[in-house]
């Protein structure tokens, strides 16, 4: 089992010492030879480079994980380096956790609590990847020539290109991922409607993102009850368009109860025109008819919290 | 010949097979079969190194004694300070006043600046043409010119 592991951990290491550096290199070359268009099409061949990132840190890792299962090699604890190495190692995984951090969106969405991690996960971890590219040396291969080295060899080069099939499946993953969330930060985004309770005739105020500068159609369910699925008749009209802010009034034609609004736009997606909408956010549309009840108190309440500019547009006073 | 020799020049069989054949798979049998044969030539002792491991951990400790611990606590602090003012003043901010404090402690001149400036013209490069995103180019371009200007306003007030 451990010369198993140890055929294993060779493969690993000469992986990532011949291929990464130039897949890294490659992506690198467009920025110093762009007048080249050579480099640019060669880079359209190799893994993304959020795919080579992870892939620096997983290979070096799974490495580690082993040579420290077979024994080989004890853990790198950073309290027993001499100062100067700390301090370099501290230095470098700020660097490095910052850059890291500023990439990888879901830890950016984390805040400060995604940096810390990043920053931790680098301090214990660089010190390991650098005692796993430095165990190796080339004596070492010298297992792959002892006895039957044509058929090691054969299965060597397996092995390096069942990792390099699985990186290539993981890049596939990551493009994916990637086209989408790029795709879903086209999409206009509704993060506030109010007011939230409203009579007809109110004024409405959306705020969020990506609602473009190009004005699109504000589109409520009412007709869909009907089953008079219409964008002309959905459609409502707007006093104020623009990229973080609508404004309109309460149609007439609303029904009283839940309204639920959201916006449609055209954007443009791999060179075509496509029809987008947003999320979708709720109203309550009550009637202005009959007695004075609890919902009619809960409205006046709401004016509370509302914002100035919501306040104003009402025509309730707002210093 | 040293290890690391070897291995850049393995390196660029992969790059070269890889201009040649445009399939990553086929450079990596190349390159692997070439890096394979100069194993068995330095296992059989046909072909000899200076030095067969890489230590690495060598290297990087002489990296490390090129600066000293008041260089790097000084860089770890400013860093720190960096990461903690940029919600509230800003990138461009930020990045000025910490760089001000870094170079006032450890008595930096104005070539620190244009230094800084051509890290953010790099950077710019490679966001505009590797990565294409030219709304943050543009505003790198315009941190490389803040720290063109001081600079430069830092050697007139010198001299």
């Amino acid at each position: 089992m451990k010369k198993y592991i140890d055929y294993i951990v060779l493969l690993l290491w000469t992986y990532t010492i011949i291929v990464l550096p130039s897949f890294l290199f490659i992506r690198a070359c467009p920025s110093l030879f762009q007048e080249l268009g050579f480099f640019v099409q060669l880079s359209g061949q190799i893994p993304e480079f959020a795919t080579l990132l992870l892939t620096t840190m997983a290979l070096p890792g799974i490495g580690m994980f082993l040579l420290l299962f077979n024994r080989r090699l004890k853990l790198v604890t950073i309290w027993k380096m001499k100062s100067n190495q700390i301090l370099f190692t501290v230095l470098f995984s700020l660097l490095l956790s910052y850059t890291s951090w500023n990439y990888f969106r879901i830890l950016y969405s984390w805040g400060y609590f995604g940096l810390v991690l990043f920053f931790l996960f680098f301090l214990f971890y660089l010190p390991q990847v650098v005692l796993f590219l430095d165990s190796v040396n080339f004596g070492d291969f010298k297992i792959f020539f002892s006895r039957q080295p044509q058929l090691k060899c054969v299965l060597a080069l397996s092995f390096l290109l069942l990792i390099h099939q699985t990186i290539i499946f993981a890049n596939q993953k990551v493009v994916v991922y990637k086209e989408q969330v790029a795709f879903n930060e086209l999409l206009p985004q509704i993060k506030k409607g109010e007011p939230h309770l409203v009579y007809r005739s109110n004024i409405i105020i959306l705020y969020g993102n990506n609602f473009g500068i190009e004005s699109g159609n504000i589109s409520d369910n009412t007709y869909a009850d009907t089953e008079s699925v219409n964008n002309q008749f959905g459609k409502v009209n707007f006093t104020f368009w623009d990229n973080n802010k609508i404004i309109f009034q309460v149609p007439l034609h609303w029904k009283t109860g839940e309204i639920t609004v959201w916006i449609e736009k055209q954007i443009t997606w791999k060179s075509k025109r496509i029809k987008v909408k947003s999320n979708r956010v709720r109203f309550k549309l009550m009637d202005t008819t009959g007695s004075w009840d609890k919902a009619d108190d809960e409205y006046f309440r709401q004016l509370k919290h509302l914002d100035k500019e919501t306040l104003r547009v009402n025509g309730y006073n707002s210093k | 010949m040293d290890a690391f020799s070897l291995i850049f020049f393995v390196n660029f069989c992969f790059l070269v097979s890889i201009i040649i054949f445009r399939d990553t798979s086929i450079s990596l049998v190349v390159s692997s079969l070439v890096f394979f044969l100069f194993v068995f030539f330095i296992v059989n002792g046909k072909l000899k190194l200076s030095q067969s491991g890489f230590s690495i951990r060598e290297k990087i400790f002489r990296f490390h004694l090129m600066f000293t611990k008041r260089n790097y606590i000084s860089f770890i602090l400013c860093l720190t300070l960096f990461f903690i003012f940029q919600p509230l003043l800003g990138f461009n901010g930020t990045l000025f006043a910490v760089f001000f404090l870094f170079s006032h402690i450890n008595h930096l001149d104005n070539r620190a600046a244009f230094f800084m400036a051509s890290i953010f013209f790099v950077f710019t490069i490679y966001l505009t043409v590797s990565a294409g995103e030219p709304k943050q180019a543009e505003l790198n371009l315009i941190t490389a010119y803040y720290f063109l200007i001081v600079g430069t306003v830092w050697q007139i007030i010198k001299k």
